[in-house]
């Protein structure tokens, strides 16, 4: 069926998205992170709670990115 | 179908005019990479393709066919979308939609809560495009027409406004005891508030149903988006709601985890964050409906009931039942169901609420009726020639509902902004707290400040509750509502109430081009004129009257000199088939005159007629006619030409040899010309007139109107590229004219209006359409356009005022100078009251009214339905 396939491709591209902002959310918090222990003096709790917060925001703004950029490229 | 790795899809085709388009279409998809199979069907209009997804699509297929001069045509299915009611929802849906396979264009429209999808049958169906929608987190129907989709839309609102209501019971007491719970150890509260109250783990049990009862359905609804890849306002709330409340339970049951200790537990954060926000949505889904009164009022027009007569029987059936040609009684005080034309009978109908006028207008048989307008007086009977969405209600109730759904230019700046802004509000939430974190907290933090309308020290949270707080502050603060619903809502109130006053706009972009006008230019014929030419001015020859030698050869008794003339000079022309002949019988009959027949009549072609009455002769015509009969006209001559010079047409009568008079005919002004375009002057508009007449006739006229140019002598093909010389002259032009006869000039200039269009308002070309042959409507356009864009304006001023102020001081930009920050619960609350403002502010365009309908009521300013030798620009002149 025409929309078994779409699901199949759609399935590639959410993969291959997720896989992105993922990394790239990951990355932000071991920025954090590295950027806490440069500037130094921090609770750990606080350095996890940072990571945790940075990391959820970063999922938020580039979730949407990478998926409809995927998408995109997938229709053309 | 898919079999193996192709796959199968059905899609329609247009253009295809013969057998032979088959062979092209195929030979144009055979050539393509991944085709493995093409059939055409001429006679279904569909070509049936298979083809491998990994190397071709749908849109390189509609190319191919496209390519070979034909076009793929996608089904177009509308929708209401119950809770989409910012710019940022149109563009989740609008994404949600697109990234589905088969779907060709999605055209949401938060202002009416409904989405036109174009998709391509045979690869997406309306179910998947509704599960689609509902998977956004959205209530979906497919749309309903006129009073169904009123109650369904009223439902949903009421059911909105319930929903919401309920959660405000629950989220405010609980709020509050929350609030007086976190504050309990200030001012004199600790005498009234219970100790148990200020415990953390009360707090904690009356925060969580809060978060879970009212706020769940933000978490629900961002997850849903997300899940498509789209972020939207409910995404703020939940991240801000969640991480208050995520907080205040580490804070309660594991103190020590260093996220600010146990007095820093951000309850009632989360609790009034929830109120405001849903106090918000509350107060949204009861204004909502205001903005669009005037439709809702429209539908409300249609009658449930008609009463007709069939089979010789006077049955009663439901309104949308009636058939053409169904013979439909109305009695005094029921509304008009359908359309039709009376045919027995006599009352006056008030239209008022479809053209804004405010006198009844009598009915008589032959007359026509609007379905939806209230019969007053008298009984009658009418013929239907309009029913269903034929009628002129369901047309104008088209023509609204469409203008509201489209968009104006300057709401393609605050959709953008709204659009992109979520993800924005989330990079500077990010950056906000990496600031905080690494450098503000360090540099500028003291800890004797308190966030308003927080009781914590801030000394007591440390750096990550303190840099997360500002980071919450700024998702809320910033929440685009406010600019996403400021020029919808505006546009949909004025649409309305031009509406009210028989004015359609037929989009948005009609309502700014409008009130953006340089110049008005106004066609004569039919426009500035009644377009048919009627007798002005008779004048009677010295000495000639009945009792004079010539005058009592003619046995007509008791008539004075003008009518005499009148009556001679209809007899003459009585089976004359000119124009201006027609005109003077008509004016003859219409002052009461009965024109008999005359014994003989001649027309003497470019020079007038000859006929014979009652044994005498009858001239009527021009000076050459005269003078070749020897009829001596000199002493008239200065009054014919004086006539001339006022651009009417002046024709001399004899009677026996001898002059009898001159009657003058000619076109009209329409009532209110002059008034409209003195109202247009004090407007700043320049106003021209463009007619085929020679320019004496067309400058006679606009000298009475008080016209600033006039473009004489036009072709009726050359308007519009008189109105092309004019915007090049880099001037914004209407064009007021007959919306067929005019259609090319109506659409090229900037706005055009079509007026008197009456019922049949579909035909029409223009931009904006007058239901009434009123020209001060043309006037009433222009307030209304100017009054909904200055509203508009403010809108938009105070919401991107809001953002642009809110967003710094949530950032914590006052910290640093005045120890000051905002707190996500004032957060909410600013937030709210930004939409509600905005809300607010666009109703109070209800109370608008324009100069000339306020002035309307002035007595003497109402037509009199009789004609007489005084009214309407006809008068009698005696010498």
């Amino acid at each position: 069926m025409e929309t078994r396939t779409a699901s199949a491709v759609d399935k590639n591209t959410l993969r291959l998205s997720a896989l992105c902002y993922t990394g790239t959310s990951l990355t932000v918090v071991v920025l954090f992170v590295a950027l806490g222990q440069i500037v130094g003096g921090y609770p750990t709790p606080a350095v996890i709670g940072g990571a945790i917060w940075s990391f959820i925001l970063s999922m938020i703004v580039t979730m949407p990115l990478y998926t409809s950029y995927f998408r995109r490229r997938r229709m053309r | 179908m898919k079999d193996g790795k192709t796959t199968k899809m059905t899609l329609k085709i247009a253009g295809m005019s013969c057998a032979s388009c088959v062979a092209t279409i195929e030979g144009a998809l055979s050539n393509l990479n991944g085709i493995s199979k093409a059939q055409v069907n001429f006679a279904a209009q569909k070509a049936q393709v298979e083809y491998d997804p990994a190397e071709t699509n749908l849109e390189q297929i509609a190319r191919a066919i496209e390519g070979v001069g034909y076009e793929v045509v996608p089904d177009e299915l509308s929708l209401s979308v119950f809770g989409m009611r910012s710019a940022h929802c149109e563009g989740v849906v609008k994404e949600g939609l697109e990234n589905l396979a088969g779907v060709v264009r999605v055209e949401p429209n938060s202002s009416t809560e409904t989405a036109s999808v174009w998709y391509h049958a045979g690869i997406v169906s309306p179910a998947e495009i509704k599960e689609t929608i509902r998977d956004l987190g959205y209530d979906v129907e497919e749309k309903l027409e006129g009073r169904a989709a009123l109650d369904r839309e009223r439902e949903a609102r009421q059911r909105d406004i319930r929903h919401q209501g309920f959660w405000m019971l629950v989220s405010w007491p609980l709020a509050f005891l929350i609030m007086l719970g976190t504050f309990r150890e200030y001012w004199i509260l600790p005498e009234f508030v219970p100790e148990f109250l200020g415990d953390k783990f009360t707090l904690f049990v009356f925060t969580t149903p809060v978060v879970f009862g009212p706020g769940l359905q933000f978490f629900i609804n961002s997850w849903r988006g997300l899940k498509h890849g789209v972020t939207d306002m409910n995404l703020l709330y939940a991240t801000g709601i969640g991480a208050a409340y995520l907080i205040g339970v580490v804070n309660t049951f594991w103190p020590d985890a260093g996220f600010g200790g146990e007095k820093a537990v951000f309850f009632e954060s989360a609790a009034l964050l929830t109120a405001f926000i849903v106090l918000g949505k509350w107060l949204e889904a009861l204004t909502r409906g205001r903005t669009s009164d005037a439709i809702r009022r429209l539908m409300a027009l249609q009658p449930k009931i008609a009463r007709v007569i069939r089979k010789g029987k006077e049955i009663e059936l439901p309104a949308d039942e009636v058939l053409v040609d169904d013979l439909v009684i109305v009695r005094p005080g029921e509304r008009i169901p359908v359309d039709g034309v009376v045919i027995e009978g006599y009352s006056a109908v008030d239209e008022s609420m479809l053209t804004g006028e405010s006198m009844p207008v009598e009915k008589k048989t032959g007359d026509q009726v609007i379905g939806g307008t209230m019969n007053k007086t008298g009984a009658f009977r009418f013929r239907a020639t309009k029913v269903g969405r034929e009628t002129a209600l369901a047309q104008i109730i088209h023509l609204v509902e469409e203008a509201q759904a489209s968009k104006a230019p300057i709401q393609k700046l605050a959709d953008k902004v709204a659009g992109h802004f979520i993800l924005w509000v989330h990079v500077l939430a990010l950056s906000v707290f990496f600031f905080w974190f690494f450098v503000g907290y360090w540099r500028f933090f003291d800890p004797q400040s308190t966030f308003l309308l927080t009781p914590y020290a801030l000394g007591e949270i440390g750096v990550f509750g303190f840099a997360i707080l500002i980071s919450i502050s700024v998702l809320v603060i910033s929440c685009p509502c406010a600019v996403g619903m400021a020029t919808p809502s505006a546009m949909m109130a004025g649409t309305g109430k031009a509406a009210e006053h028989g004015v359609l706009f037929k989009g948005a972009d009609a309502i700014e081009a409008t009130s953006k006008l340089d110049a008005i230019i106004f066609d004569k014929t039919g426009t500035l004129t009644k377009g048919e030419p009627s007798v002005t001015d008779v004048i009677v020859a010295q000495g000639f009257d009945l009792s004079s030698a010539e005058g009592s050869k003619f046995k007509v008794q008791g008539l004075e000199g003008e009518k005499a003339v009148l009556l001679l000079a209809a007899v003459a022309e009585k089976n004359s088939e000119h124009p201006l002949g027609e005109a003077i019988v008509r004016g003859a009959k219409e002052r009461g005159l009965e024109v008999p027949d005359a014994d003989r009549f001649d027309s003497i072609p470019g020079h007038g007629v000859e006929a014979e009455w009652q044994g005498r002769k009858i001239l009527l015509g021009n000076r050459k006619l005269m003078k070749e009969r020897g009829v001596p006209f000199e002493a008239l001559l200065s009054q014919a030409e004086a006539l001339e010079n006022d651009g009417k047409t002046a024709m001399l009568v004899a009677a026996e040899g001898k002059p009898a008079g001159i009657i003058a005919v000619a076109d009209t002004l329409k009532d209110y010309s002059v008034e409209a375009v003195e109202e247009l002057h004090r407007l700043g508009l320049e106003v021209l007139m463009i007619t085929g007449d020679n320019r004496r006739t067309a400058e006679a006229i606009a000298r009475k109107v008080k016209i600033d140019r006039v473009l004489a002598e036009v072709l009726p093909q050359d308007k519009a590229e008189k109105v092309k010389e004019l915007q090049a002259t880099g001037k914004r032009v209407a064009m007021v004219g007959d919306g067929v006869n005019d259609a090319p000039a109506l659409a090229q200039a900037n706005v055009g209006i079509a007026i008197g269009s009456g019922t049949d308002v579909a035909k029409e070309t223009g931009h904006v359409i007058l239901i009434k042959e009123d020209l001060r409507d043309v006037v009433v356009a222009m307030e209304v356009a100017k009054a909904t864009m200055r509203k508009v304006k403010q809108n938009l001023f105070w919401a991107f005022s809001y953002n642009v102020a809110s967003i710094p001081i949530g950032a914590g930009l006052l910290y640093p100078f005045f120890k000051l920050v905002v707190s996500p619960e004032l957060a909410a609350l600013l937030m709210a009251v930004s939409s509600l403002s905005v809300t607010l502010n666009t109703l109070l365009l209800k109370r608008f009214a324009p100069t000339l309908k306020r002035e309307k009521a002035l007595p003497g300013k109402t037509p009199s339905l009789e004609p007489s030798f005084a009214g309407h620009g006809s008068e009698i002149r005696r010498r």
